[in-house]
């Protein structure tokens, strides 16, 4: 690992915080007010 | 205050037969301080929202659609419930509704008016929204709203809740409807007390409209048991194939861009870590995904010009006949075509299937049917298979579509004779009448599909494409023994030959650095698994990421493909890049088995984590989500090693 490189830590660190943003995102969470498209007769209703 | 009306803070329950407008009505009333939440005991959706007028507050609570109160179904018995008050949305307080607000369809009002019967001799306090007026007039549909109000005995308000138009201040006559003796006026025979109402309130002109006669031909042959399925057919190969031949100026123009974006951020930062992290990590994984964009705008924009132009209610009424030999009933073709946008609000609107076995079957089979997640694999793969032929691309991928929906009824057929056998419920199904289609609507419908598409790469997207850049680039490790042997050699040859063994010895040093990666580390280790449906390192390092969310797979080979400095992003886009990648061994990646394997792959593996949460939560249990995921999985792994080992002991290349 290239430990004297700034840019080695810059990426790291950028890394790491897609890895927090990429579990926050694919965690499952109970969806609030969401509808579903559940009539096709007239018109959408979401 | 008299005894009947309405006081502030009492609950007002909307109910009307289904497709009447008495969900758009509630969201404009609502707006958004609406709360979604279950009937306890029951899968059913409530929406509820508080909302306060100059009397004071009332609770709407939006019933499910409904033909008859008195009906053995579940949306009848939640509906007895509420208006008597022995069930409550979750959160709430059971209580008798202190008011109806019954929502009636002008062009059905006959029908309607038996409901509304029902509702009526509750004696509860009601007010009447009148929806689809201008509908009913184009079929010669005269509604005397004085004389039905007089005969229904409440107020009965013209709503138009599409165009936002919901009357004059119905909220405040709400808040101080009383009843004035319908009660005992409906009288015992429901059935001809609505003839009679309709018969003095609505005048229909004799013989049948412009409209009907129109109607009633273009059913005749979209609804034809043979004719309909071909028509259906047709629609759907032709909306493909204009898809793939509209985007490919907006696709070509996109990937021009991220190229030309890539060759600045190059010259613009000195070389180093950070530079490849935004070139080969965020600009090529990001610009891979977002190159799909015109494809699924186009995709829902044509969509809902077909939804609104009342074809894919025919569609319904087709498919219907078709999903029933499956052990479907017709409700399941709403949540099935929901789920070709996404599996998740397509769980959700399976609540609108009564039997609970057929409920289940279609919870555990809507994954197979392609998601937008899925639409740039499709593409990725069907354009790498017939370069530069549209006609062929569009075949192929509507054979995804078709071999998802094939898979998934015929699972549903197994389950439906296995763990969830059981009787079929008929179905009944309403069919509006044609029109021309809303181009604005279809807009706004395909905009906020690409936009969360567009989030999705901007976040999603963006964080995974950096996590494998770091992890295929780090640790680094120095260059390849074998590769400075042949560097050796190739210095004391001239000509031809010397070249030869110095692009060699460079591709040796790639694959040799590549393995020593964390990413080429874990590819390693899991790509025996998926070596015989023809997956290499890398796409075995596809699959798994893909595992996350589907869509990624087509930015994880671009950033290993363009990470691993095998191709050049700028040369010719990112498409190029990964039409020529190649493996380890110098051998391409994507020949025609593996290709043909990855797409039946993607088009049947389960691969969604958000899906699998909703599937337990809505099945109740994860039994039911661990069920879906091996049967998925285990049936993706098995069609792919038939198709990759078959078209290799075809010998095609």
């Amino acid at each position: 690992m290239p430990l004297g490189d700034w840019q080695f830590w810059a990426v790291s660190l950028a890394g790491l915080a897609a890895v927090i943003l990429l579990v926050r995102a694919l965690r499952p969470t109970k969806p609030k007010n969401q509808r579903a498209t559940l009539t096709i007769n007239r018109e959408t209703r979401r | 205050m008299s005894e009947g009306v309405v006081t502030a803070g009492r609950l007002v329950a909307i109910i009307g037969n289904p497709n009447v407008g008495k969900t758009t009505l509630f969201n404009r009333l609502a707006g958004r301080s609406q709360k979604t939440s279950n009937f306890p005991g029951t899968t059913q959706e409530a929406h509820v929202a508080r909302v306060s007028t100059s009397a004071g507050e009332l609770t709407l609570v939006d019933l499910p659609g409904i033909y008859g109160l008195r009906l053995d179904t579940s949306e009848s018995g939640i509906a007895r419930g509420v208006l008597e008050g022995s069930i409550a949305p979750e959160g709430f307080r059971a209580a008798p509704a202190d008011a109806v607000l019954l929502v009636l369809d002008a062009t059905n009002l006959l029908r309607n008016l038996s409901l509304a019967g029902e509702a009526l001799r509750a004696g509860t306090p009601t007010v009447v929204a009148l929806t689809m007026l201008d509908d009913a007039r184009r079929r010669g549909i005269e509604v005397n709203i004085e004389v039905l109000s007089r005969r229904l005995g409440c107020e009965v308000v013209a709503v138009d809740a599409k165009r936002g138009e919901i009357g004059n201040g119905l909220l405040g006559r709400l808040t101080m409807a009383a009843t004035r003796g319908t009660k005992e006026a409906v009288g015992d025979d429901l059935h001809a007390w609505a003839e009679e109402v309709y018969a003095e309130a609505a005048a229909a002109r004799s013989g049948r409209s412009d409209d009907d006669r129109i109607t009633d031909r273009l059913d005749s042959a979209f609804t034809h048991p043979l004719l309909g399925v071909i028509v259906f057919a047709t629609v759907m190969t032709g909306l493909f194939w204009a898809i793939f031949r509209l985007a490919t100026y907006p696709m070509d123009w996109i990937d021009a861009l991220f190229a030309a974006m890539g060759g600045w951020v190059a010259d613009l930062l000195p070389e180093g870590a950070l530079q490849e992290m935004l070139v080969d990590g965020v600009i090529a994984g990001v610009g891979a995904t977002v190159i799909f964009l015109p494809q699924i705008v186009l995709l829902f924009f044509l969509l809902s010009l077909l939804e609104h132009s009342g074809y894919l209610a025919r569609a319904a009424f087709v498919i219907d006949r078709l999903l029933r030999p499956f052990g479907l009933p017709g409700h399941s073709f709403v949540p099935l075509l929901s789920g070709h946008a996404c599996a998740l609000p397509g769980i959700m609107a399976a609540r609108a299937v009564p039997d609970p076995r057929e409920r289940l079957a279609t919870v555990l089979v809507l994954p197979f049917m392609s998601c937008t997640a899925r639409i740039p694999v499709y593409v990725l793969l069907t354009t790498l298979l017939f370069p530069g032929k549209p006609g062929l691309q569009a075949l192929a991928f509507a054979g995804c579509y078709g071999l998802g929906i094939v898979a998934g009824l015929l699972s549903a057929l197994i389950a439906r004779r296995t763990i969830l056998r059981g009787p079929a419920r008929p179905m009944a199904l309403e069919l509006p009448s044609y029109r021309l289609p809303s181009l604005g609507y279809a807009l706004k419908t395909a905009a906020a599909r690409g936009w969360t598409f567009l989030r999705k790469a901007g976040t999603v997207i963006l964080a995974m494409s950096i996590v494998l850049w770091w992890l295929g680039t780090y640790p680094q490790s120095g260059p390849s023994p074998a590769a400075e042997e042949l560097r050796a050699t190739a210095a004391t040859v001239d000509g031809p030959r010397g070249e030869e063994l110095t692009e060699e010895a460079d591709r040796l040093d790639s694959a040799y650095r590549a393995e020593r990666t964390a990413l080429g580390r874990i590819g390693g280790v899991v790509q025996p698994v998926f070596e015989p449906i023809g997956a290499d390192r890398k796409l075995t390092i596809g699959i798994l990421a893909s595992f996350a969310a589907r869509e990624v797979f087509v930015s994880t080979m671009a950033v290993q493909i363009l990470g691993g400095e095998d191709a050049d992003l700028e040369a010719g886009g990112v498409r190029e890049a990964l039409a020529t990648a190649e493996r380890d061994d110098g051998s391409p990646i994507f020949t025609r088995a593996t290709s043909w394997s990855m797409l039946v792959f993607f088009v049947l593996a389960m691969q969604c984590l958000p899906t699998l949460a909703v599937t337990a939560r809505e099945a109740g249990g994860v039994k039911w989500a661990l069920l879906q995921l091996g049967w998925m999985t285990g049936l993706a792994y098995a069609l792919a090693l038939i198709v990759y080992q078959s078209i290799r002991a075809a010998g095609i290349a």
